[in-house]
């Protein structure tokens, strides 16, 4: 897109270095030249540089211009999405913000939290808009915190305010009610419509159905590193029967390693438990509080997202249930009557066997009894009720509490309850006999299948019969199907009708193993009453709903005190009463008003929303943005990216490249590249190579201590070398070994020394033997001066080494070493020891010249160039002829015996007699 | 005289005086041992008797001595003829700023090379080769006669392309056997063809060749963009010289070396002077005496 769009009209301009360059053609300075032949043969070898070099620096002058035209238009490289069709990128943004302030954006990163930076990203967005844009503002968690009068437009100073006054909360996180309520609120907004979600994106909030969104917004969204996240999910509490205090059982999920876990009781720490992934349940047991009352929270060991590592609790543990068994006379608690089974399932020495305590008193005594306190009463053995006491227990059934009526085993008579038989689920009638064995218990009355079995042992040896009354329920029928056991409701309570007795005079039903939990269904059905243990408190958010039992007082209100203190008074209807107030976990306080009676409950994150999985949503419905360059990634998503600092930075560098093709071409000097590639290829070792380039290297061989008697002495034989001869020699010497694979390349060798060096083994002598076959010459030098030396003995030997029969003999005058290049008539050097040279002969060349004068000796100079050493006893004339003595050598080992062959003489005589020689 | 004033004569005059010296003695001396057997009374050579040779030719010691025939050979003396041979296709006419023109160069080398063979008592003469109608002055003695081949040249104004396929021809209708030839020219053409041309003229005759350029020619200094109009054929080339010099350079280096092996091979003396250095020098040069 382009900002300036008519700037487009000028790109025809970029035809001006095309004109320019065909104007500047016309415009050629006219010179005149003789012949233009040398001219056209250099265009052909340079056209085709030239060519493409030409075409190139008119590109790059063309490519000059448009990148300028170019960015004067100011392009703009912009996200697809967001805009309408025909839209300008001038045009006004359309901003819809959404915080999220769910509980996993508390989570830390690098120190600060996920809705801090989140907020910041939210201010440097709001910092982008320009005059002309609007913006809108919510924020979010499990539902959209939206006012009720729905979305508007503000500015940016009360978006910014709006922004800064969030707060993050305690819920979870839905992302389908913000996208489906943005879509509606953007899909009617003018210009540039953008949403931005200043969430962490996790995954758990894309967990309901997706949202079909619309086209044409342009959705932004944060972008974070994923986390492991550890948090405690559930702490539950179990009652032993028989076993003071309760057992708490804690999950944690999330675990990435071991962690520790402190428990706290009240405002005391308790214990310590220990999860670890894998085994994420523990158990900690909590020791008896006196009240039933346990409140307080289990904390992990905290990691970056801190508030769901603590975990409130708060139990209320009710103390056993009573029932009242009331008999008639004393010999009901003696065996094999019932009151002596009942005992010992109430009052067993090893513990109760049922979660009910049992007092047993005689029907006489009934107003000693305080009703209230009991769950059920069950009146065994009975016939006829005295009618007070009927109508006490009918009271008693009707608020709530549950009566058991057993009848006696006397015949002939049928029971009569009075008023409480009224109430009673059934009426009974005669005794009479049972007939086979088993029981049926109500579906799900008892147990599965193993119970049936157990029941289809159980038989009576008689029963009263019993007609049911409507609406009573049938807990058991004989194998027959008459009805031995129902409950029935009365009132707020329940009165149930056994058609048995609990004694053994009855049947063997006391005898049997599921006689306890017989006991235990029948009274919890008749007489359900308050469980337990029960867990005051439930997730953040939820209301804390209050209820007073019926054996207690209920207030008129209750003041409930948030964790962070506010209270606030509820009232209480129906010994009920809510609270709405539920927005942070912790532990809310509940007081009676009046009444002072108090209970703390329990108000926690809810683990089902998985709020605290933090792993990223992989393909959220937005483009990600990173928080660290938020505002720029931000202002290019919804601006789009100015291309105009690309075409200045292309201009440049065409304009770079026209600059440098521009320039003269020119060779690179030959010399010091020359200089600079030796330089490079000595720097580095290489193997000798003699011949460099067709040009003649000394090489000089490196063997002893004394192998280099005059190290300037080989750089100023070349220097002569190349000044009198037409030799191309490389003006520096290259020094080698035998062991160098170089050996080999040069035609001449020179070993100098005055102290025998060390012994060539046979590996060395071959290999000088084949560099001496092969043609090399080897040129030895004794620079001791002296009639004997151990030089010269090291050399003789190691001659006659090479080859039996192999000796050195005198080289003549008449040789071509010494009219190689001079004609010499003696041997010379800065001592004269022997009168000749001496060789060693290979066919018809010398392969070793090897004078004992020390030729090199007469080379030697001071740094001012002057000689070092007298030449003796012939002084300059013999220096001189020894210094030509070395150039001979040199040139004999480059060019044999050609001045002794003399081909090209009688060719050379007849075309000088022809006069046709210049 | 236009080519050669009072200065130049005289640098001639020394210069004869040096080549008459026993080292460059048959070169253009017109005392020369020629190759022609003639009846001197210098002896040449021994050769066996044939049948129809001059019996008072027999050396009669020598039969005395062996036994057998052989006839004394006499050097015969003759006058040369010198030719200078000179191109007058319209490239010759260019001359760079500040120099002279390489027509005008060629000219006084020419006309100095007739002079030194004029006063070697040898015959010169002068041919100019080009498109226009050829000038020729046929070789003559006397050093009087060195005043019309200036006339001549200074007549002709250079023009036109060089012929090279019909100057062998044209030079040898004009030019005698047994004689020597210098053709100067600035040799910018076909290398092979000029050549060819060149060499065709060695038929029984010794040939000499130089090359006259300018020193724009030689070192293509030219700066900024421009127009090349060639005096030879009138075409131009737009050339951009800053990005040209080297392969130019080049090409000049490849041609001379070209001509000096070629020539070499063909027992023709060639060198190549430019018009920055004095004509005297490079005579000197070109004879050996510098």
């Amino acid at each position: 897109m382009w900002e300036r769009p008519w700037a487009l009209w000028a790109l025809p301009l970029a035809i001006v270095p095309v004109l320019i360059h065909w104007l500047s053609r016309r415009s050629l300075r006219r010179v005149p030249f003789g012949d233009l032949y040398l001219v056209r043969q250099a265009l052909s070898r340079a056209r085709r540089a030239s060519r493409w070099r030409d075409a190139a620096l008119l590109a790059s002058r063309i490519a000059v211009f448009l990148a300028l035209l170019l960015s004067c238009a100011a392009p703009v490289a912009r996200a697809p999405g967001g805009a309408r069709r025909g839209s300008k990128p001038s045009e006004s943004l359309s901003l819809l913000v959404w915080l999220d302030s769910s509980y996993s954006m508390r989570c830390q990163e690098s120190g600060e939290s996920r809705f801090k930076l989140a907020k910041r990203a939210g201010r440097e967005a709001l910092a982008t808009l320009r005059p002309g844009d609007r913006v809108a503002f919510a924020s979010f968690s499990d539902r959209v915190d939206a006012p009720a009068s729905g979305f508007r437009w503000m500015g940016r100073e009360e978006a910014a305010a709006a922004l800064a006054s969030a707060r993050p909360g305690f819920s979870g996180t839905d992302f389908a009610a913000p996208l489906a309520a943005g879509d509606v609120f953007l899909s009617s907004a003018p210009g540039r419509r953008v949403e931005l979600f200043l969430t962490d994106g996790a995954a758990h909030g894309f967990r309901g159905k997706p949202v079909p969104l619309g086209s044409g917004i342009l959705r932004l969204g944060l972008q974070w590193p994923e986390k492991p996240n550890a948090y405690l999910a559930r702490a539950v509490a179990q009652v032993s029967p028989g076993a003071p205090g309760i057992r708490l059982r804690l999950e944690a999920r999330g675990l990435d390693r071991p962690r520790n876990v402190k428990i706290w009781l009240g405002g005391r720490p308790v214990g310590r438990a220990r999860v670890a992934p894998g085994s994420s349940w523990t158990e900690v047991t909590l020791p008896e509080e006196p009240s039933g009352l346990y409140s307080g929270r289990v904390v992990l060991a905290p990691d970056d997202l801190v508030v769901d590592d603590e975990r409130w609790f708060s139990f209320k543990v009710s103390p056993r249930p009573r029932v009242l068994c009331l008999y008639r006379d004393a010999s009901f608690l003696r065996a094999p009557a019932g009151g002596y089974f009942l005992k010992r399932l109430c009052g067993a020495a090893e513990g109760p066997l049922i979660g009910y305590d049992c007092d047993f008193l005689d029907i006489a005594s009934i107003e000693k009894a305080s009703l209230p306190d009991y769950r059920a009463v069950l009146l065994a053995d009975w016939s006829v009720l005295p009618a007070q006491d009927s109508e006490r227990l009918a009271r008693f059934a009707l608020a709530g509490g549950g009566v058991w009526i057993f009848p006696s085993h006397e015949s002939g008579s049928e029971p009569d309850l009075g008023r409480l038989g009224e109430l009673a689920g059934a009426q009974l009638g005669p005794l009479v006999a049972a007939e086979a064995r088993g029981v049926a218990a109500a579906p799900g009355f008892l147990f599965g299948e193993s119970g049936s079995f157990e029941l289809s042992r159980v038989f009576f040896s008689a029963y009263r019969l019993m007609t049911v009354k409507p609406g009573a329920r049938v807990l058991l029928r004989s194998a027959s199907g008459y009805p031995l056991e129902c409950v029935g409701k009365a009132g707020a309570g329940a009165v149930a009708v056994s058609a048995f007795g609990l004694g053994s005079r009855w049947g063997n039903l006391a005898l049997k193993p599921f006689f306890a939990p017989w006991i235990e269904r029948s009274l919890k059905l008749m007489a359900p009453g308050p469980p337990r243990l029960q867990a005051l408190g439930g997730p953040v958010g939820r209301p804390l709903e209050i209820s007073w039992e019926r054996r207690v007082a209920a207030p008129l209100a209750a003041l409930v005190t948030d964790p962070q203190g506010r209270a606030l008074k509820i009232w209480a209807r129906d010994r009920r009463a809510n609270f709405d107030g539920t927005h942070r976990p912790g532990l809310y306080r509940v007081e009676d008003v009046p009444g002072g009676h108090d209970r703390l409950y329990a108000v926690n994150l809810d683990p089902a929303s998985g709020e605290s999985d933090l792993k990223p949503e992989p393909s959220p419905p937005w483009k990600t943005l990173s928080p660290e360059s938020f505002q720029r990634d931000f202002d290019q998503a919804v601006r789009g990216r100015p291309l105009s600092g690309v075409l200045l930075a292309l201009a440049a560098l065409a304009l770079g490249l026209e600059m440098l093709l521009s320039l003269p071409r020119r060779a690179l000097p030959a010399k010091p590249f020359l200089a600079l590639l030796l330089a490079a290829l000595t720097a580095f070792p290489h193997p000798a190579v003699a011949q460099e380039d067709g040009r003649f290297t000394l090489t000089q061989w490196r063997l002893g201590d004394s192998w280099d008697p005059y190290p300037e002495v080989p750089g100023l034989i070349l220097r002569d070398l190349d000044l009198t001869t037409s030799v191309l020699t490389s003006p520096v010497r290259r020094v080698i070994t035998l062991e160098d694979s170089g050996f080999f390349f040069s035609p001449l060798i020179l070993l100098a020394g005055k102290d025998a060096p060390p012994s060539l083994g046979k590996k060395d002598l071959a290999k000088l033997r084949d560099f001496l076959d092969a043609g090399g010459m080897l040129w030895i030098e004794d620079v001791s001066g002296l009639p004997e030396s151990p030089f010269d003995r090291w050399v003789r030997m190691t001659l006659a080494s090479l080859r039996p029969g192999d000796s050195l003999a005198p080289i003549p005058l008449s040789n071509a070493v010494f009219k190689s290049f001079y004609l010499l008539r003696r041997p010379a050097g800065r001592a004269l020891v022997e009168p000749e040279i001496w060789g060693l002969a290979r066919g018809r060349r010398w392969s070793v010249v090897y004078s004992r004068n020390d030729i090199l000796g007469a080379w030697a100079v001071d740094p001012l160039g002057k000689p070092l050493y007298l030449c003796a006893p012939g002084g300059e004339q013999q220096r001189l002829e020894a210094r030509r003595l070395a150039i001979n050598i040199i040139l004999y080992a480059l060019t044999g015996n050609y001045k002794s062959d003399a081909v090209h003489q009688p060719y050379l005589m007849r075309k000088m007699r022809e006069g046709t020689l210049p | 005289m236009r080519y050669l004033d009072a200065l130049a004569l005289a640098k001639l005059r020394r210069l004869s005086l040096h080549i008459k010296r026993p080292k460059v003695e048959g070169l253009l001396s017109g005392a020369r041992a020629s190759a022609l057997k003639g009846s001197s009374q210098e002896f040449a050579e021994y050769r066996a008797y044939a049948p129809g040779d001059d019996p008072r030719r027999l050396d009669w010691k020598v039969l005395a001595r062996t036994d057998r025939y052989y006839v004394r050979e006499r050097q015969a003396e003759s006058m040369m003829a010198f030719y200078a041979l000179l191109d007058g296709s319209g490239s010759m006419g260019y001359a760079s700023e500040g120099r002279e023109r390489k027509w005008d160069y060629a000219c006084r080398l020419g006309l100095a090379f007739a002079y030194l063979a004029m006063a070697a008592k040898d015959a010169a003469g002068i041919g100019v080769f080009g498109t226009r109608p050829a000038a020729f002055h046929p070789p003559r003695q006397g050093l009087e006669h060195l005043s019309r081949l200036d006339e001549l040249l200074a007549r002709f104004e250079p023009g036109g392309t060089f012929p090279t396929g019909s100057f062998p021809s044209e030079a040898a209708s004009r030019v005698a056997e047994r004689s020597h030839v210098l053709f100067i020219s600035d040799f910018l053409g076909n290398p092979e063809d000029f050549f060819r041309a060149v060499r065709a003229l060695k038929m029984r005759r010794g040939v000499w060749a130089i090359q006259i350029l300018d020193p724009a020619e030689r070192d293509f200094d030219f700066r900024g963009p421009l127009l090349l109009e060639s005096l030879e054929d009138r075409s131009a080339l737009s050339v951009e010289p800053a990005g040209l010099r080297e392969e130019y350079r080049s090409e000049l280096a490849r041609l001379v070396r070209y001509y000096q092996a070629a020539f070499s091979d063909s027992q023709i003396r060639f060198g190549v002077y430019f018009t920055d250095e004095p004509w005297d020098r490079a005579l000197s040069r070109f004879l050996g005496l510098a």
